[in-house]
């Protein structure tokens, strides 16, 4: 194989190849390599290799280092100064010829469509140490032709050892000559086996009868050149799609003397090729209107949908950037040119919404454009691709959506009460007319500031963030779904109550929290005058129910003044004597003490509960209240002949209360009970009251009369404010009692006996020592 | 008639009253039993001796003009003076009408307790004495037969023999008989003598 034959063999590679020589510049080219740089191969010769590529000339120096250094394939990749910086992989094989001065020495540059890029060269080491040897042993003159030699033979080895090709050469009849390392690796056959044999031996038996063989030789010698894309077979009788280069060689004189054929298999570009048909097609006929744009923006690809759609030819649409637009509704073009320009320009791509109009009834449709760029390995943008979604019935929704959501708006806006929402993080994302006015900021201020800083007081915002941490973490609210009353702030650090209601609704993945608030300043307000009147209106029937008892109280007064008197009268008596009996003297006078205590006991009592003073809370004993009451009233159930029992044990929990509300209560109870068993001849009057824990963990108390009961129609009625049985009642009593009973966070009902009388209950709360 | 010493009861709820009161009485050198329910005052013994009874009005169980009416009831006529703290008019009407000697109210002047104490005991003997005298003149009247008995209101509504004869369609001489009788029976010393001893009897004269 001589030198001409290989520089034969690499003209007729179909990649571009680049000899540099010193100070990178082209030495030598092929005409895939003029194709490529859209000039002839004999143009590039002389042209520093910086001249042909964009990238930095400190890069493409250090690759070429790299390569005349190596021997070794470098893979590496330039963009080139043609048709808009097309990145190409490269492989640069150094280590050839050189006067020793390895930079330089020339360097063979294989140029390759990107996904090629990593084809393995072989190594040249072993061959450059052979090289300097000989070298060494020649004269300057020798040498001289040596190199040539050198060069020739270098070739040689190149085409021997280029691996991804079948390289060999053909005698004038087709026998084979040479047989390079790819064409083992591609055909499978050593070339000890194909040496000599004719090359039809690799065409389908089919081909061969066709004479497919011949035509080719005799082509080739007439043209030059041919290439043909056939299926070749392997030895072991498999298939591949191979292109043929075949290329006449002819010594100077113009005889032919055989030819070379450089033969790729291309089975795996095939598959490719059929895969990106396949994907080209799909891309066009997909349901949906897709399309490519260049990185300058100007469309290159559109698919079937989208020129179905719109009526525009595929060339139309490729002709310029904006011919696309030319659908566009007039009310979006604006502001769609000005994404469209903003996402190229920028490289990020674009998402927009336009509406287009249907080639097919002239409506325009509301479309959901999205254009991503698509990058290469190195990052560089080789294309835009993307899709026009209808989303017009999306919008329609959409809108009706909108329509609704500015009606609930509205309708939150008009609410009496504030409503905020507030997102997982805490920050407020609603704000309406409400919340502005009882908090003081606007919602322009409010939305996107902190919530708990905004309108709740210092020192609840950390309870306030840990129980929206604990909410997050897992799912448990204590404050969610019901009516609280808490503090909240005004934008000027004033604090008001407001009465609060939050609900957690999950958006997707996220929660969401709305919350109703509503300012009750005011109506803290009338609660509190309601229950100064309430208070006072307890007072007065305490009162009135103590009037009634006026006779009993006046006796129980009365009975130690009276024993008092007396004794004071014998006392007199008897030092009025001569020989006055001390020891009686004595007595008389521990009792006079005696009496006057107990009835000043009594006035204390009565005082207590008459007199004005605000409700004091204080831990009691239910059995004490019972108790005093008991002796107020003693004189009372013995002049109506009434007998009481009590079941009071002392080891119960205290209650929380006002004194003298529940002993105006008890009173009250006993009171009736005494009434109702006014009328009862037939069997005894007994007023019995126990109390005991009830089942809820209250302590519960319970008035048990042996009366007449109620009448079942004001049974439902005896709680009634003025409701009354009694000639001389105001019917205030158990409607205040309850009342009491109440605030004090207990239950007050009736319930009539299984034999005669009713049963009053009432529970209050048991008092825990821990503050709540 | 008894000698034993007259007796005065006191009953009252409240216990520190019961011991001035019995200290004001024993003063004066009566005796007294205090009582602090009626029940307790009922089942008690009372001696055979003119006696009182101080009564609260208000007692437990049965009340002082219960246990006025009780005591009436069993034809216990002792005589009561009611005491109370708290007196209301128609209570001391009903008190009275029952035959209360006295309605006094807490605090007691002790003048007007022992005053009224001393009255009632005076009324209690005068009422003993009459009682035995009527117990005597019922045994006397008890010995009459039937005829005698027929007899005597008819001679204490002041008719003569023969108008008595004619009444009772027998002789003068008879009517004459019985009339001797009677008055020896009764050991009347005269006619105006058995009619002062039919009006403690309650015999009503024929008259009348």
């Amino acid at each position: 194989m001589t030198f001409l034959d290989l520089t034969r063999i690499i003209n007729g590679l179909p990649e571009p190849m680049l000899l540099l020589g010193a100070e990178s510049t082209v030495v030598g080219a092929n005409p895939a390599a003029g194709r490529l740089f859209a000039t002839s191969s004999r143009d590039l010769v002389g042209r520093p290799f910086n001249s042909l590529v964009t990238d930095e000339p400190e890069r493409i120096s250090q690759y070429l280092r790299l390569c005349r250094r190596t021997s070794q394939g470098v893979p590496g990749g330039f963009h080139l100064r043609t048709s808009n910086d097309e990145p190409m992989a490269c492989k640069g094989v150094g280590g050839l010829a050189g006067k020793g001065d390895r930079q330089d020495s020339l360097v063979w540059l294989r140029l390759l469509p990107r996904e090629s890029a990593n084809i393995p060269f072989q190594a040249f080491n072993e061959h450059r140490r052979t090289l300097i040897e000989t070298r060494k042993a020649n004269t300057e003159r020798e040498k001289a032709r040596e190199a040539l030699h050198e060069s020739e033979e270098r070739f040689r080895r190149i085409i021997e050892g280029v691996a991804d090709y079948a390289i060999f050469m053909l005698d004038p009849s087709g026998r084979i000559v040479t047989w390079n390392v790819g064409a083992e690796r591609t055909y499978g056959y050593p070339a000890r086996e194909v040496l000599g044999q004719h090359f039809s031996m690799f065409y389908p038996q089919e081909d061969i009868d066709q004479g497919a063989c011949e035509q080719m030789l005799d082509s080739a010698a007439t043209l030059g050149r041919t290439e043909e894309e056939t299926w070749r077979v392997r030895k072991d009788g498999s298939r591949f799609w191979a292109n043929a280069v075949t290329t006449a060689i002819r010594d100077p004189a113009g005889t032919l003397v055989g030819f070379s054929r450089v033969i790729r298999d291309l089975t795996e570009r095939k598959r490719a090729e059929q895969l990106l048909q396949l994907q080209a097609s799909v891309l066009r006929y997909m349901p949906a209107a897709a399309w490519t744009l260049t990185p300058d923006g100007v469309p290159d690809f559109a698919s079937e949908q989208w020129l179905a759609y719109s009526g525009q030819t595929l060339e139309y649409v490729c002709s310029a950037p904006d011919a696309w637009m030319a659908v566009l509704h007039a009310d979006d073009r604006d502001r769609a040119e000005r994404v469209y320009w903003t996402g190229i320009r920028s490289g990020a791509g674009f998402t927009m919404e336009a509406r287009f109009r249907r080639a097919s009834d002239g409506v325009y449709r509301w479309h959901l454009s999205r254009g991503v760029p698509l990058h290469d390995a190195e990052g560089r943008l080789v294309k835009f691709v993307g899709t026009s979604t209808d989303i017009d019935d999306l919008k329609r929704t959409e809108q009706e959506l909108r329509t609704s959501e500015k009606r609930t708006r509205v309708i939150v806006d008009t609410a009496l009460d504030a409503v905020v929402t507030m997102d997982a993080d805490g920050m407020i994302t609603g704000w309406n007319t409400q919340a502005e006015k009882i908090f003081g900021w606007t919602s322009g201020q409010a939305v996107g500031r902190r919530l708990s800083h905004t309108i709740i007081p210092s020192k609840y915002r950390d309870a306030h963030e840990i129980g929206l941490r604990r909410f997050l973490r897992t799912g448990e609210g204590p404050v969610l779904n019901k009516r609280i009353e808490i503090a909240g702030q005004h934008r000027d650090g004033r604090e008001f109550p407001i009465e609060l209601t939050v609900t957690a609704v999950k958006l997707g993945e996220r929660w969401a929290f709305s919350a109703f608030l509503r300012d009750i300043t005011e109506r803290r307000r009338a609660e509190e005058a309601l229950q100064t009147m309430q208070a006072e209106l307890a007072r007065v029937s305490r009162l009135c129910t103590v009037g009634e008892l006026t006779a009993s109280i006046a006796h129980e007064i009365n009975q130690p003044l009276a024993a008092v008197v007396t004794n004071a009268d014998v006392c007199r008596r008897l030092l009025s004597g001569d020989a006055p009996d001390l020891h009686e003297l004595r007595e008389a006078v521990a009792d006079i003490a005696d009496a006057g205590t107990r009835a000043g006991d009594v006035i204390s009592r009565i005082r207590a509960l008459l007199k004005k003073s605000h409700p004091e809370t204080a831990p009691l004993d239910l059995g004490d209240l019972v108790r005093e009451v008991l002796a107020l009233t003693r004189s009372e159930l013995s002049s109506k002949r009434v007998s009481v029992q009590t079941d009071l044990p002392s080891a119960l929990p205290r209650v929380l209360g006002d004194r003298v509300q529940l002993q105006q209560v008890i009173l009250n109870l006993i009171l009736n009970a005494i009434e109702a068993m006014a009328d009862i001849t037939d069997r005894p009057r007994v007023l019995l009251i126990r109390s005991q824990i009830h089942q809820s963990g209250d302590i519960q108390a319970a008035v048990l009369d042996s009366g007449a009961g109620f009448d079942p129609q004001s049974q439902d009625r005896v709680f009634d404010a003025f409701f009354t049985t009694k000639p001389n009642g105001m019917g205030m009593g158990l409607s205040i009692s309850r009342s009491i009973i109440e605030a004090h966070g207990g239950r007050l009902w009736a319930s009539p006996n299984p034999d005669f009388g009713v049963t009053m209950y009432f529970t209050l709360p048991p008092y825990t020592q821990s503050v709540p | 008639m008894s000698t034993a010493p007259p007796t005065v009861f006191v009953l009252d709820d409240e216990p520190s009253v019961c011991a001035a009161l019995r200290r004001l009485i024993r003063s004066v050198g009566l005796n007294v039993n205090t009582f602090t329910s009626a029940p307790d005052f009922l089942q008690a013994e009372r001696p055979d001796a003119p006696s009182c009874i101080v009564l609260d009005v208000r007692l437990p169980g049965l009340s002082g003009l219960d246990l006025q009416e009780t005591l009436a009831k069993s034809d216990i006529d002792i005589p009561v003076i009611f005491i109370t703290g708290y007196g209301d008019i128609p209570m001391s009407v009903r008190a009275m009408k029952a035959g209360a000697v006295e309605f006094l109210t807490k605090p007691l002047k002790d003048q007007d307790l022992l005053d009224a104490i001393q009255n009632a005991l005076q009324k209690d003997r005068i009422r003993r004495a009459h009682r035995a005298e009527v117990s005597r003149l019922q045994s006397l009247h008890g010995l009459l037969t039937p005829r005698e008995k027929e007899v005597l209101p008819l001679i204490v509504s002041g008719m003569l023999n023969k108008q008595i004869a004619s009444e009772l369609a027998t002789s003068e001489k008879t009517v004459k008989v019985h009339r001797a009788r009677v008055l020896h029976k009764m050991q009347a010393k005269s006619v105006a003598d058995l009619v002062r001893m039919a009006e403690k009897l309650a015999i009503p004269s024929a008259k009348s």
